[in-house]
C-alpha cells in the first residue's frame, strides 16, 4: 500500500500521496499552482488540504518540511507529556477505525508538528482554530500532554473566573482545560505558579486586567481582552467574551509560551517540549491552536479517529465548545476524567492504544493536525481527525464507532481558583456524568443530532449550555451563542491567504462526507459569473468548518449570494447577542405632513393622467373657404386699387398733435442744429419697405432739407439695401424737385452693416469707429475722415439716433444698448405698426423721444413738414382698403358668431334627439 | 420709362408681385419660382454683403491698416472665424464648440446687462412714476398702464406657493389678477394684429401702388 | 478629452460673459477696453456666422439637386440667383458699372417679392380675423378681435374729420390699455432674458454644446 517513502520519516504512503501522511511532509514538492477560479455562489467542493496545498507559498510547504523532521523528535517525548497530563478517562472507548478514504494526509498535520510553523502561524490562527465550531476539530487530546505546566497556569487562570463561572461549586478545573480560558481573572491568583519562562502576556494573563501591563507578546488564543494593550482587537474581543464563557478554552501554558513573546519562539518552545505537551490544555482548545493540540496529541495521545470528532462538533460551540459542552462531563463522569484526559492517560502508557474519543468540545479545540499526527502513528490509514471530522462519513462512522461512548469535553469548565489538576477530574466526572454520550446510532449530522443534552446536574450553567445546533438543553444556548460571537469576530478578522488554504479543507473533507445537510449547502444557479480567486476557494471550506460544528445552524449566517456565498458567519451576526437590547421600533410609515400628502397626490396624479390613455379629440378640420378668401383678396384689391387709379382723396389728412410722439418727433428733428450729424439706423426688412419708407420718407426728406449730415448703418445685412434705396429715393425727389443732389462722404455716409446684433451695436455705441471701412472704396479707406463724420467720435457726437426698424426686439436692443452712451442725446424710432406697441412702453418711460410708425406716422410727418409724399398718396388707399377690412371683420365676425351659434344649437339639438 | 434699368426692375417687379400675389389663389408653381429666386437673390445679397463689409473691411482691410489695435482684433476674430467654419461638418463641429460658446457668452452678458440697464429698471421705474405726477388724466394713465403691467406679470407667475401649493391652482386672488392680465394681454395681442395687418395693408398698397405706377409711366 | 473639453467650453462662455457683463457695470482698468474688444471680435464672428448659415442653406438645396429629389428645379432656380446676384454684387462694388444689374436684381426681385409676400398676409391676416368667432368663441378671443377692430377703427382715416378726432381720442385709450400689458411683457421678456442669461453665465445651460 505504501508506495511512497517520506523522505523525512522515513515511513511508507499509499500511493499518489503528496503529503505524508504521518508527519505531514512533501512527498513530492510542487509549485505553487492558483486553484482553479470559482465563482460566487459556488458551494465550496470538498477539497483536500493536499489539494490545496499547492496553493501555499513556497516558504509555507518548506517550513513544513521541517515539521516533518521534527515530528519524529517529537514522538518520544510524547510520552513524558502524557504522563504530566491529567488521568485520561480509564474507559475511554476505543476510536473507530480510521477511514482509509479519507484524505490521506493533511496540509495542516505537517504545520500541527512542526516547530517552524509555529513562527509563522500567527496567534490570530490559533485562535481561529479553537473558536471554531468544535465539531470539526478532533478532540482536544493533547490534554494528555504535559499538563502539569498547564493546570498550573490554568489554575492560576481560574482564580479569577468564579465570578464567570458556572457555578461556585463547579469542580475544579482540571489543568486548566476549562480554565477558563478566558477568565484571565484566575491568572492573577496563579500568576505565583507561573513558570520563569511565561510570557509577558501570559504573565499578565495571571494578573488582573488592570494591572496588566502591556504584554509585548503576540496574541495568544486564549489570550483575554486584559491584555488589549498587546493584543489585537479582534483577541480582545474575545478576551472579553471569555469570562463569559464557560472555560471555552485555556491559555497555553507558561512554558509554552515565549516569554519574550514571540510566537516562534514559544511555539519552538512547545516543540521544543517536544513531547512535552505543551500543546495546550483540551479545556481550552477553544482559544488553542489546533496545531498546537496536535502537537501534544501526536506525541501522546493516540489518534483519534475523525468520527469521533464529529458529534463533538455537534455539541461544541465555536469558541468555547468544550466548556459547554455537555459530552465532556457526561464522559468524565464515567472515568472521573475527561475522554481526552483518558485519551491523555492512555497515550501516555501506549501509543498504541485506542484513542481516547474526543470529546464533543474537545474539536474545538483540537486540531486535524493533532489527531492526523495520532493517525500517523497508528494507522497510516487514518485520517487527520480534524480532516475527518469534515468529511462526511467520519460522522456517521463516528457515531456508529462509538456509540456509547461521551464525547470528551476538551474543555473544562473554568476551575475554581487554586483548584488542582486532580480536582479537575471530579467536576469533569460530573459533568461526564450528566452528559449523554453520543450514540452510533445517531444520524449523520452528528454535530447536531449528536451532541448529547447538558447534563442536568452540570454545575454550572456555562456548561449546560451546548451549543445552538446540538439538541442540548436551553442552558447550552448561551454559551453557544457566545461562541459564535467569538466565531464572528475571528472570522471577521483578516485572513492571509496562506491561511485560507488550510481550514477549508478541514472543513470539506468534513462536511462532505458527513453529508450534513446544513453544513453543505446547496449550490445555487444563479451564480455571480464573478470569479474568485483561489485564495477565496481555499478559504471557503472554513465555512464548512463551522457548518460542521454548528450543525443546525447552517442556516444562520450563511451568505447565500455575492462573493461571499457559501461561506458561513463570515459577517458578524448579534441578533441573539445575549444582553442585546430589543432594537428600537422604528414606524415604517413614512412621516409626512398634509402639505406632502396632498403634493405626492397631485404629483400622483400627474403621473395617472401621463399614464392614461386620452382620448385623441380630432381638432376641428379648419377648412379654407376659397371663395371666402378671394372675396377678401378682392375686396382689399379693389379697395386699394380704386383710389389708386381713380385718384380720389376721400380722406382728410390726420391732424397734427404737437404733444403726441409724432409731434415730439418732428418737434426734435426741428430743433437739431443744421448741417449737425444724424445717426440713422437702417434695420428693417425689405418686406417692411413699402410701410417703412412712406413714414422713413418724410424724416429724411426733412433732414436732408435741414442739410444735416446722415450716417447710415444698419444690423441687418438688408439693411443696407434699404439705406441705398432710401438715399436713391430722396436723391430722385431732390432730382424732380430740380435740387443739388445729397452728396455722398459730404453729406452722408453708409457705414454699412454692422454685424453681432446686441453685442455689435454695444462695440458701435461704445465705438462707433469700428465702422467706416468703405468697401466700395479702396481699402482701408477711413470714412471717418469724410466730412459727413467730421467730429463724430463717439454716439453721443451725434444729434440724434433714428431707427428705422420692423421689428421691436430689434428696436429694444438699440434701446437697450445705446442709452448709456447716448449721454442724454435723443433717440428716435420709425416702427412699423406692428412694433408700435411693444415700442410705445419706451417711449412712454422717455428711453426714446419720438416715435412714427407706419403709414398713419408717416402721412402726419408729412403733414408737420407741409411736404406730402408718397405716404399722402397711399393714405385713401389706406383709408379704403381699411374701412373695407373694417367691415369685413364685422360683418364676417358676426356671420361666423352666428354659424358657430347654429352648429352649436344643431349639436345640441342632436343630442337631444339622441337621448 | 427711358431709363432701361428702371423699365427691367418695373417689369421684373410687376413679374414677381404677380407671382406671389397668386398665392391668393392657391399655391402654384409660379409662386414657388417666385420665392425660391428671391431666396436666392437674398442669400446671395446677404452673402456678398458680409464678405465685403464684415471679411473685407472689417478683417482683412484692418489687419492692412497697421493699426495695432485692429489688427489684434481683426486677427483673432478671423482665426477664430476659420475654426468656426468646422460647424460645417458634423464631424468637425465640435472643433468649433470653443468658438459658439465664446459667442454665446458673450451674448448672453450683452443681453443680461442690455435687459437690466435697458428695460427692468427704465421700465419698472416708469410704472412707479405715476405718483409723481400733478395731472390726474396722468395718474389715470400711469394706474392703468401699472395695473396692465402688474397684471400681465403675474399671468406670467406660475410658481404657487403656501397652501395653494398642493391643489396646482393660484388662489382666488391671483386668479382674478391673472383674469386682469389676460385682459391686458388680449388688448395688447389685438393691438398688435391690428398694427400686423396695417403693416402688410400698407405693403398691399404699395404693391398695388407700383404696379398702378408702372403702367401709368409704362403707357405714358 | 471628452470630458475636459465640454468644460473648457463652459469656461471660456462663462469668463467671456462675466468679462462682458462686469464691463457694463465696472469701470475698472482696461476692463472696459477689453470688454471692446471681447465684443467686437464676437461681432465679427456674428458676421462670419452668417456665411455658414448661408453655406447651409446651398449646400442643403445642392444635395437637393445632386438627389434630384422633387423640387430640385426650385433648388437649382435658387441657386443660380444666388450665385449672380453674389456674383453681381461683388463685381457691381468694385466695378460701378455693374451696379445697375445689382439694383436690378434686388429692387426688381428681392424687394417687390418680399413686400409682396407682406401684402399676402393682409389677405391672409383679414381672413383669419373673419373666421376667428367661427373657430372659437371666449371672453379672450372677442377682446382680442375687438380690440384689434378698434384699433383699425381708430387709426385708419375716415372719411369724416368729426367721426376721425372722436376715434383718434378713443385710439389713445386703446393704447394706453394696450401699453399696460406690453410693459409687462416687456418686462417679462426682460426677466426671461436675465434668466436666461445668467443661467448660461453660470453654465447651467450650454446651448454651445456639451453636458
Amino acid at each position: 500500500m505504501a508506495d511512497i517513502l517520506c523522505p523525512v520519516c522515513g515511513k511508507a504512503n499509499p500511493e499518489g500521496s503528496e503529503i505524508c501522511q504521518y508527519c505531514g511532509a512533501l512527498l513530492k514538492n510542487r509549485g505553487t499552482e492558483p486553484l482553479a477560479p470559482i465563482h460566487p455562489g459556488e458551494m465550496p467542493t470538498p477539497k483536500k488540504t493536499s489539494e490545496l496545498e499547492r496553493t501555499l507559498p513556497g516558504w509555507l510547504r518548506n517550513i513544513r518540511k521541517g515539521d516533518n523532521s521534527q515530528a519524529q523528535t517529537t514522538a518520544s517525548p510524547e510520552q513524558p507529556a502524557q504522563n504530566e497530563q491529567p488521568a485520561p478517562p480509564p474507559a475511554a472507548p476505543p476510536p473507530p477505525p480510521p477511514k482509509k478514504d479519507e484524505p490521506p494526509v493533511d496540509l495542516l498535520a505537517g504545520l500541527s508538528q512542526s516547530d517552524e510553523e509555529e513562527e509563522e502561524v500567527p496567534d490570530w490562527l490559533a485562535s481561529l482554530k479553537t473558536n471554531l465550531p468544535g465539531g470539526s476539530v478532533p478532540a482536544p487530546e493533547p490534554a494528555a500532554t504535559e499538563a502539569e505546566q498547564p493546570a498550573d497556569w490554568l489554575a492560576a487562570l481560574q482564580g479569577d473566573s468564579p465570578s464567570q463561572q458556572p457555578a461556585p461549586d463547579l469542580p475544579a478545573a482540571d489543568s486548566g482545560v476549562g480554565s477558563g480560558s478566558f477568565s484571565f481573572n484566575q491568572a492573577e491568583e496563579s500568576s505565583q505558579q507561573a513558570s520563569d519562562d511565561t510570557p509577558d502576556w501570559m504573565a499578565a494573563l495571571n494578573n488582573p486586567p488592570a494591572q496588566n501591563t502591556p504584554a509585548p507578546v503576540q496574541p495568544a488564543p486564549t489570550e483575554p481582552a486584559s491584555g488589549g494593550t498587546d493584543l489585537p482587537d479582534w483577541l480582545g474581543s474575545l478576551g472579553n467574551e471569555a469570562p463569559q464563557q464557560p472555560a471555552a478554552g485555556a491559555a497555553p501554558t507558561a512554558d509554552d509560551l515565549p516569554s519574550d513573546g514571540d510566537l516562534s519562539g514559544w511555539f519552538s518552545g512547545l516543540d521544543n517540549a517536544g513531547s512535552a505537551p505543551a500543546a495546550a490544555p483540551a479545556g481550552p482548545a477553544g482559544d488553542l491552536p489546533d496545531w498546537m493540540a496536535g502537537l501534544g496529541e501526536a506525541q501522546a495521545a493516540p489518534p483519534q479517529m475523525p468520527v469521533e470528532n464529529t458529534p463533538a462538533e455537534s455539541t461544541q460551540t465555536p469558541s468555547a465548545p468544550a466548556m459547554s459542552e455537555p459530552a465532556s462531563p457526561a464522559e468524565a463522569s464515567d472515568d472521573g476524567l475527561p475522554d481526552w484526559l483518558a485519551a491523555a492517560v492512555a497515550d501516555k502508557t501506549s501509543d498504541e492504544a485506542p484513542p481516547v474519543e474526543p470529546a464533543a468540545s474537545a474539536k474545538a479545540f483540537s486540531t486535524g493536525a493533532l489527531e492526523e499526527v495520532n493517525l500517523g502513528a497508528n494507522d497510516a490509514a487514518q485520517v487527520p481527525d480534524w480532516m475527518a471530522g469534515l468529511g462526511g462519513s467520519t460522522v456517521p462512522e463516528t457515531t456508529t464507532a462509538q456509540p456509547e461512548q461521551p464525547v470528551a469535553p476538551p474543555i473544562e469548565p473554568a476551575p475554581a481558583p487554586g483548584v488542582s489538576g486532580a480536582d479537575n477530574l471530579d467536576w469533569l466526572s460530573e459533568l461526564a456524568a450528566g452528559t449523554p454520550a453520543p450514540s452510533q446510532n445517531e444520524p449523520a449530522p452528528a454535530a447536531m443530532e449528536s451532541a448529547p443534552p447538558a447534563a442536568p446536574q452540570q454545575p454550572a450553567p456555562s456548561f449546560e449550555a451546548p451549543t445552538p445546533q446540538a439538541e442540548t438543553p436551553p442552558p447550552a444556548a448561551t454559551p453557544a451563542f457566545e461562541n459564535n460571537q467569538n466565531l464572528d469576530s475571528i472570522l471577521s478578522m483578516d485572513m492571509p491567504d496562506w491561511l485560507a488554504g488550510f481550514t477549508p479543507t478541514e472543513t470539506d473533507a468534513a462536511k462532505t462526507p458527513a453529508g450534513q445537510p446544513g453544513a453543505a449547502p446547496a449550490a445555487d444557479a444563479d451564480l455571480s459569473p464573478a470569479s474568485l480567486p483561489s485564495w477565496v476557494q481555499a478559504m471557503r471550506p472554513m465555512e464548512a468548518v463551522i457548518s460542521g460544528a454548528e450543525g443546525g445552524e447552517e442556516d444562520q449566517n450563511v451568505e447565500k449570494e455575492g462573493p461571499l456565498a457559501g461561506l458561513r458567519s463570515v459577517l458578524p451576526a448579534h441578533t441573539e447577542a445575549p444582553g442585546s437590547r430589543k432594537p428600537k421600533a422604528y414606524s415604517i410609515k413614512l412621516q409626512v405632513d398634509a402639505t406632502q400628502q396632498a403634493q405626492a397626490a397631485l404629483l400622483e396624479n400627474l403621473i395617472a393622467s401621463e399614464a392614461e390613455s386620452q382620448p385623441i379629440v380630432t381638432p376641428k378640420r379648419v377648412v379654407t373657404i376659397r371663395p371666402l378668401r378671394w372675396i377678401i383678396a378682392a375686396v382689399l384689391l379693389l379697395a386699394v386699387l380704386i383710389p389708386a387709379v381713380l385718384g380720389l382723396s376721400f380722406f382728410p389728412a390726420p391732424s397734427q398733435e404737437p404733444e403726441n410722439e409724432i409731434g415730439k418727433f418732428h418737434s426734435l428733428v426741428e430743433s437739431l442744429p443744421d448741417g449737425g450729424p444724424v445717426l440713422l439706423v437702417f434695420d428693417y426688412q425689405p418686406g417692411y419697405a413699402g410701410e417703412l419708407e412712406q413714414a422713413a420718407s418724410p424724416v429724411v426728406r426733412h433732414l436732408v432739407d435741414k442739410n444735416m449730415r446722415l450716417a447710415l448703418v444698419s444690423s441687418s445685412p438688408t439693411g443696407v439695401l434699404m439705406s441705398e434705396n432710401m438715399m436713391d429715393r430722396i436723391q430722385a425727389e431732390l432730382s424732380n424737385e430740380n435740387k443739388p443732389p445729397y452728396p455722398a462722404g459730404d453729406k452722408y455716409v453708409d457705414l454699412g452693416y454692422l454685424p453681432g446684433g446686441e453685442a455689435g451695436i454695444q462695440v458701435f455705441a461704445n465705438n462707433p469707429r469700428v465702422l467706416g471701412n468703405d468697401y466700395t472704396g479702396e481699402p482701408g479707406q477711413d470714412l471717418w475722415n469724410t466730412q459727413a463724420l467730421a467730429g463724430i467720435s463717439k454716439l453721443s457726437d451725434f444729434g440724434t439716433l433714428i431707427v428705422l426698424t420692423d421689428n421691436p426686439d430689434t428696436g429694444r436692443m438699440w434701446i437697450e444698448q445705446t442709452g448709456q452712451a447716448l449721454q442724454g442725446q435723443p433717440m428716435l424710432m420709425i416702427v412699423s405698426a406692428q412694433a408700435e406697441p411693444m415700442i410705445r412702453p419706451y417711449y412712454d418711460s422717455g428711453q426714446i423721444h419720438g416715435m412714427i410708425s407706419g403709414l398713419a406716422g408717416g402721412t402726419v410727418y408729412e403733414e408737420f413738414t407741409k411736404r406730402p409724399g408718397q405716404a399722402s398718396q397711399y393714405w385713401d388707399s389706406y383709408g379704403a382698403s381699411m374701412i373695407a377690412a373694417e367691415l369685413l371683420v364685422i360683418v364676417g365676425g358676426a356671420w361666423a358668431l352666428v354659424e358657430h351659434l347654429r352648429t352649436r344649437r344643431m349639436e345640441q339639438q342632436l343630442e337631444e334627439d339622441e337621448a | 420709362m427711358g431709363d432701361p434699368v428702371v423699365l427691367i426692375t418695373g417689369v421684373l417687379s410687376l413679374l414677381f408681385t404677380i407671382l406671389v400675389l397668386s398665392y391668393v389663389v392657391g399655391d402654384n408653381p409660379a409662386f414657388r419660382l417666385a420665392i425660391y429666386a428671391f431666396i436666392g437673390v437674398a442669400a446671395g445679397y446677404v452673402t456678398a454683403i458680409v464678405l465685403l463689409q464684415v471679411i473685407a473691411n472689417q478683417m482683412i482691410f484692418s489687419l492692412l491698416s497697421g493699426d495695432l489695435f485692429k489688427q489684434l482684433v481683426a486677427g483673432s476674430a478671423l482665426l477664430l472665424g476659420l475654426i468656426l467654419f468646422a460647424k460645417v461638418s458634423p464631424r468637425t463641429e465640435w472643433f468649433a464648440r470653443p468658438v459658439v460658446a465664446f459667442l454665446v457668452g458673450t451674448g448672453a452678458a450683452a443681453a443680461v446687462a442690455g435687459a437690466m440697464l435697458g428695460t427692468i429698471y427704465p421700465q419698472t421705474m416708469a410704472s412707479i412714476d405715476i405718483f409723481g405726477q400733478d395731472d390726474p388724466l396722468k395718474k389715470l394713465e400711469g394706474a392703468v398702464v401699472l395695473a396692465g403691467t402688474v397684471a400681465t406679470l403675474a399671468y406670467f407667475q406660475f410658481t404657487l406657493v403656501g397652501k395653494t401649493t398642493p391643489t396646482g391652482n393660484r388662489g382666488w386672488v391671483m386668479r382674478i389678477v391673472a383674469f386682469v392680465g389676460q385682459v391686458f394681454i388680449a388688448i395688447t395681442l389685438g393691438a398688435l394684429f391690428a398694427g400686423a395687418f396695417s403693416a402688410a395693408l400698407t405693403a398691399l398698397i404699395d404693391r398695388v401702388e407700383s404696379i398702378v405706377l408702372f403702367f401709368d409711366q409704362f403707357l405714358h | 478629452m471628452k470630458r475636459i473639453f465640454p468644460v473648457f467650453n463652459a469656461v471660456i462662455a462663462i469668463a467671456a460673459g462675466v468679462i462682458v457683463l462686469a464691463g457694463y457695470f465696472l469701470n475698472i482698468f482696461m476692463l472696459a477696453e477689453f470688454r471692446i474688444v471681447i465684443l467686437q471680435v464676437a461681432a465679427l464672428l456674428a458676421g462670419v456666422a452668417v456665411l455658414i448659415g448661408v453655406g447651409n442653406l446651398i449646400s442643403v438645396h445642392l444635395q437637393k439637386i445632386r438627389q434630384q429629389k422633387p423640387g430640385a428645379i426650385y433648388s437649382l432656380v435658387l441657386l443660380f440667383f444666388f450665385l449672380m446676384t453674389v456674383a453681381v454684387v461683388l463685381v457691381a462694388n468694385s466695378v460701378p458699372i455693374f451696379l445697375p444689374f445689382e439694383k436690378i436684381l434686388l429692387n426688381g426681385i428681392m424687394v417687390p417679392t418680399e413686400i409682396s409676400l407682406m401684402a399676402i398676409l393682409a389677405v391672409t391676416l383679414l381672413y383669419a380675423s373673419v373666421r376667428m368667432l367661427r373657430w372659437k368663441i371666449d371672453v379672450k378671443t372677442i377682446l382680442f378681435l375687438v380690440t384689434a377692430l378698434l384699433v383699425l377703427v381708430t387709426t385708419g382715416p375716415w372719411p369724416i374729420p368729426s367721426i376721425d378726432l372722436l376715434l383718434r381720442t378713443f385710439n389713445v385709450i386703446i393704447q394706453v390699455v394696450a401699453a399696460g400689458g406690453a410693459r409687462g411683457i416687456l418686462l417679462g421678456v426682460a426677466l426671461g432674458t436675465l434668466t436666461t442669461g445668467l443661467r448660461i453665465l453660470f453654465g447651467a445651460d450650454r446651448p454651445y454644446g456639451g453636458k
